[in-house]
């Protein structure tokens, strides 16, 4: 692992799977960690769903390549994960030696969503780089262009604006950009967090017109901003009312890009 | 008996007066611009160009210097100017079979016109088409296609979801596929918490659970359906933008081929390539894997709309004259290139290259014919193509089985053109005979003449021709005496006062040399003084055998006696060819006789160092004395004849006089002058015959007498009908003006012997009989006497010939 000279001050937690997003996640989390100077953890979770599926006496899976059943067992399930750890780990020792960012990893066994979001308490942004739980989507997804801007969900919050700090930070150079939609659940709320949000935004040097009229009340208000902007991160306070369970899992189902949850 | 005078000087050589010019020098001549002294060639070559049937192609026979080459290519360059010029050629892409390009024919010009569209229409495209795919309309167009597909898709397996959560199911996701999983508390249940299930629900799970995968498996064997109707749709919908994109740039193509339909065949299928492959024209943000494996999205992709210019007849005026100098296969008939990609060879029809022959399409193409027979396979690719009257390119490695890499089969292109061969007349009887084809393809045979007459007016022509190459090679003027002495080195290099050479290598030689010499002398025109050292240093340069030869004379090593008599041995003469040089050499022929049964024993023959023509020679000297001596009684001699001291092979029947005057000299014991040399062949009669390298003979002979010290009784003999061919040296001339040395020109071997021996030949008298003291009176009793030595050997009852005396 490389020595960096500077402290640790950041730590990026990157909930990775084996699909084939995972290598975009992966590059795009390990830039962020070295732009701030920040430590990158790793971290794949063993689905638990997943085993207690496999542990089902007449469990079966049908295949996305083929359309055939076939029985699923418990050790052959442990294995496939192991290996999929296994893979993970040693892509994200490649890519982090690269960019020359500290590293660590970690496997963990849950569910994912929860798994992920205790794992990342110490960390100040999580990224969960995998692919949703539901069907295997219909079109392919491509990997995120620099010149896609960073969608931000903004709400009132410490989280909420520390994720606007932030993606500032991520994106120093002019022609970066950066995109603001405030997630409130009444239009006051809305309001007010639109006040404080374009504020902000002048305070540090943003242009507050980066800040867009569209309001989210609900995940599916968020998948479609970011489907328009075509974001190549969304980036929300880890404590936003969208994030249950369910909200969390649709987010992750229905995004072409990597979620970032800021502490 | 004497002797008499020999030949006068002023026959011993013409000389070219200059007085008869009319001009002071070179640059008062006009330039020559027929060609001289090949009318028959030239009638020839109008006739072959001019006549429209297959096979009337053009052989040039000559030797080599003639200056076919120039004169041909002179006259077909006149000739092409006149005619149309010929089309273009293009190769372009065959979509349907990239292994077979298409040929496009388009007028003059239009080739790299076209080529230049085809481009500027590529990099039309290249903007046009991305704009329009790129379009925010179409984009949207395409999102909302892609929205509609996923939106059927999410639905399908949300409903499904739905369902199963009725039923307390989950659809989860595995690593390769998704499976149904009964759920409590949003948690899947593992199998101890199932097994605490009641049976009954147990079953309903399990039983739904099938019932949903049935449903999920048919599900998923609609994705791959559905992908595929997205596709297709964007495809379309793409398809509908890029014809619209390119409508305009191909419609203004199509104007400007309207007349060419092949042209309008090929544009549309551009059309339909474009529309099928337009995400080509898209930008490529993808990285490569192997970045220096990558071609260039140019090469890559546009390549094939590239138009391959074959054949660009733009800068020519008339019809195309075509010197190919290397003929082999490849640069005759084309050929296909290959180049190197990741360690295999490929290709495409912009690798095509022409030929010579796609070059020369609808013109004259000229070839050398012993270089194009001794490239393999050339003459037979000639051939074929001709015969077709097209030319398909093909590899002959390929042919041979020898390469197996990937190639082309281009269209051929029609052909239509003249090939002229140039070569030597060997080669042309050669092939007429022995190749069934060249009769067939090449009619028109070309003969240029090896030299002209002479006379006053085509020594005027001469002099023109010698002015146009002075000029055209920027030599200094030649003064009209130089030209006098150009023209008369012209007819000794015919070997013949009476002619003018036309090997013009050899006159144009001497010309540079001669302007050599006279710019060494600071000389501002050539004279003949400069001519004459260019000659004399010519010869001098190449001479060095002749010396050796003449020194081992003059130290007595070559036996040759220039005075004295001797009987059964006279001076023979032979011509030493050396390629850029011959000369003369005295040889001493002897002859011996003895009793025997009428054979002449040639002693070359007999080591096989004699040539066929010397044996014929021989024989027929052996008829002439059995005709002469023997005609009513067996010929009862045995002779022998060699060339002494000669120990390489001879051939040529020019010493047939001297063997004959040998033999009868050793008959008759009679001596023969040794001051005099003989050349000259003999018939049966004993008529002498004219005899090749008459001059060189003499100059031979006389060099030898000349460093002994002349005596002015030395000499040679010639055959009269050779005297015409005479152009001696100046020295030689002198020597026989001032009485120093004699040429006489003898027609009978009598005449010869006569001046041989100084003894009468002596005719028959009324009685038939020869006068005894006469040489074949001298003859006749040695003949008879050996006839008596035979009679009394009782040799008179052996069968004569070879045959009945294998039968004793």
């Amino acid at each position: 692992m490389p020595e960096r000279t500077e402290p640790v001050q950041r730590r990026i937690l990157v909930a990775l799977d084996a699909s084939s997003r995972r290598l975009a996640t992966l590059e795009a989390a390990a830039q962020w960690a070295a732009l701030l100077r920040a430590e990158l953890h790793g971290l794949f979770v063993e689905d638990e769903n997943l085993l207690r599926l496999a542990g089902l006496p007449f469990a079966r899976e049908v295949a996305f390549c083929s359309a055939t059943m076939r029985d699923l067992d418990l050790a052959a399930m442990e294995r496939i994960l192991r290996s999929q750890a296994e893979a993970v780990r040693n892509d994200l020792v490649e890519v982090a030696q690269r960019v020359r960012v500290r590293w660590s990893f970690q496997v963990a066994r849950g569910h994912v969503a929860r798994t992920s979001r205790e794992a990342a308490r110490d960390a100040d942004l999580l990224i969960i780089g995998r692919e949703a739980p539901g069907p295997h989507p219909l079109l392919p997804r491509h990997a995120p262009h620099a010149d896609q801007p960073i969608l931000v969900a903004y709400h009132d919050s410490p989280a909420g604006r520390r994720a606007l700090e932030i993606a500032a930070e991520l994106t120093p150079a002019a022609e970066d950009r950066v995109s603001v939609v405030v997630v409130a659940d009444s239009p006051t709320r809305a309001r007010t967090a639109r006040s404080t949000c374009e504020t902000w935004m002048r305070q540090h040097g943003l242009s507050a017109s980066s800040c867009t009229d569209f309001t989210a009340s609900s995940a599916d208000d968020l998948l479609q901003a970011a489907g328009n902007c075509q974001a190549r991160l969304l980036m929300i306070g880890s404590d936003n009312w969208l994030l249950d369970d369910q909200g969390l899992d649709l987010l992750l189902e229905g995004l072409d890009c990597p979620l970032a949850l800021v502490r | 008996m004497t002797r008499g005078s020999g030949l006068p000087a002023s026959k011993l050589r013409w000389h070219c007066d200059p007085e008869q010019f009319d001009f002071d020098s070179t640059s008062d001549l006009p330039d020559l611009r027929e060609i001289l002294g090949q009318a028959r060639a030239l009638d020839a070559i109008r006739f072959g160009i001019g006549i429209r049937q297959q096979g009337y192609n053009l052989y040039v026979l000559g030797p080599p210097g003639m200056g076919k080459r120039t004169t041909v290519r002179q006259f077909l360059e006149q000739q092409a100017a006149g005619e149309p010029t010929p089309d273009d050629w293009c190769y372009v892409n065959n979509f349907e079979q990239t292994y077979k390009p298409k040929a496009l024919r388009l007028p003059c010009g239009a080739g790299s016109r076209f080529a230049k569209d085809m481009q500027d229409l590529v990099e039309d495209l290249q903007n046009a088409i991305p704009a329009a795919l790129e379009a925010e309309d179409h984009q949207n167009r395409v999102k909302d296609l892609e929205n509609e597909a996923k939106e059927r898709h999410d639905t399908a397996f949300r409903t499904l979801a739905k369902k199963a959560v009725e039923h307390g199911i989950e659809l989860v996701r595995t690593p390769s596929g998704l499976a149904l999983a009964p759920v409590r508390d949003g948690e899947v249940m593992d199998a101890e918490q199932f097994g605490k299930l009641p049976e009954d629900e147990r079953r309903k799970i399990q039983e739904a659970i099938e019932g949903l995968q049935s449903e999920l498996r048919a599900l998923i064997e609609q994705v791959p359906e559905w992908r595929k109707e997205m596709r297709d749709k964007i495809k379309e919908l793409n398809r509908q933008a890029t014809h619209f994109a390119i409508g305009h740039s191909l419609e203004q193509a199509r104007g400007k081929y309207a007349d060419s339909p092949a042209v309008l065949e090929y544009l549309t299928a551009v059309e339909q390539d474009v529309i099928e492959h337009a995400d080509d024209f898209r930008p490529d943000d993808e990285q490569p894997q192997l970045p220096f494996l990558v071609v260039p999205p140019d090469q890559r992709s546009f390549q094939r709309y590239q138009v391959n210019l074959l054949v660009d007849n733009s800068q020519l005026q008339g019809a195309p004259v075509v010197a190919e100098e290397h003929p082999n296969h490849r640069n005759l008939i084309g050929r296909v290139e290959h180049r190197a990609q990741m360690g295999m060879l490929t290709t495409d029809f912009t690798l095509i290259k022409p030929g010579a022959l796609h070059r020369a399409n609808g013109g004259y193409l000229m070839v050398e014919m012993l270089r194009l027979l001794s490239q393999p396979y050339a003459w037979e690719g000639l051939k074929r193509a001709l015969h077709a009257r097209h030319v398909q390119i093909e590899s002959v490695a390929e042919s041979l089985s020898l390469a197996s890499t990937v190639s082309l089969e281009p269209e051929p292109i029609p052909l239509d053109v003249k090939v002229v061969l140039l070569g030597d007349r060997l080669l042309y009887y050669l092939l007429y005979e022995y190749d069934r084809d060249f009769a067939e393809l090449f009619k028109v045979a070309v003969d240029f003449a090896d030299d002209m007459d002479r006379g006053p007016d085509s020594c005027r022509m001469y002099a023109r021709l010698i002015a146009t190459l002075v000029r055209q090679r920027d030599f200094r003027p030649f003064d009209r005496g130089a030209v006098a002495r150009v023209i008369e080195f012209a007819a000794r290099a015919a070997e013949d006062s009476q002619r003018l050479t036309m090997h013009m290598r050899t006159v144009a030689d001497l010309l540079a040399e001669s302007d050599h010499w006279a710019r060494r002398s600071d000389s501002p025109r050539v004279t003949a003084g400069h001519v004459q050292q260019a000659i004399d240093q010519q010869i001098y340069r190449v001479d060095r055998v002749r010396e050796r030869v003449q020194d081992e004379i003059r130290r007595g090593t070559l036996l040759i006696d220039t005075r004295g008599s001797c009987v059964g041995q006279v001076n023979g003469l032979s011509v030493l060819d050396l390629g850029n040089f011959r000369f003369g050499r005295p040889s001493r022929i002897t002859a011996t006789t003895r009793l025997g049964r009428g054979e002449v024993v040639d002693i070359e023959r007999e080591v096989d160092l004699g040539g066929a023509i010397h044996s014929k020679g021989m024989m027929i000297l052996a008829s002439f004395l059995a005709a002469r001596f023997a005609k009513n009684q067996p010929l009862s001699l045995a002779a022998s004849v060699v060339f002494e001291q000669s120990y390489g092979k001879v051939d040529g029947d020019s010493a047939s006089v001297a063997e004959l005057c040998a033999i009868l000299s050793s008959l008759a014991e009679v001596p023969i002058d040794q001051s005099l040399a003989v050349t000259g062949s003999v018939n049966q009669h004993g008529t002498v015959q004219p005899i090749g390298g008459v001059n060189e003979k003499i100059e031979g002979y006389f060099d030898v007498c000349a460093s002994r010290g002349l005596t002015g009784s030395q000499g040679v003999l010639i055959p009269a009908s050779n005297v015409q061919h005479l152009m001696l040296r100046q020295d030689v001339l002198q020597a026989v003006a001032d009485g120093q040395f004699q040429v006489y020109a003898v027609e009978t071997v009598d005449q010869a012997l006569e001046l041989l021996t100084g003894v009468p030949a002596g005719p028959l008298d009324a009685a038939g009989q020869y006068p005894p003291d006469s040489i074949q009176g001298r003859v006749a009793a040695r003949l008879a006497e050996l006839l008596e030595l035979r009679r009394r050997f009782g040799m008179e009852s052996k069968p004569e010939g070879k045959s009945e005396e294998a039968k004793s």
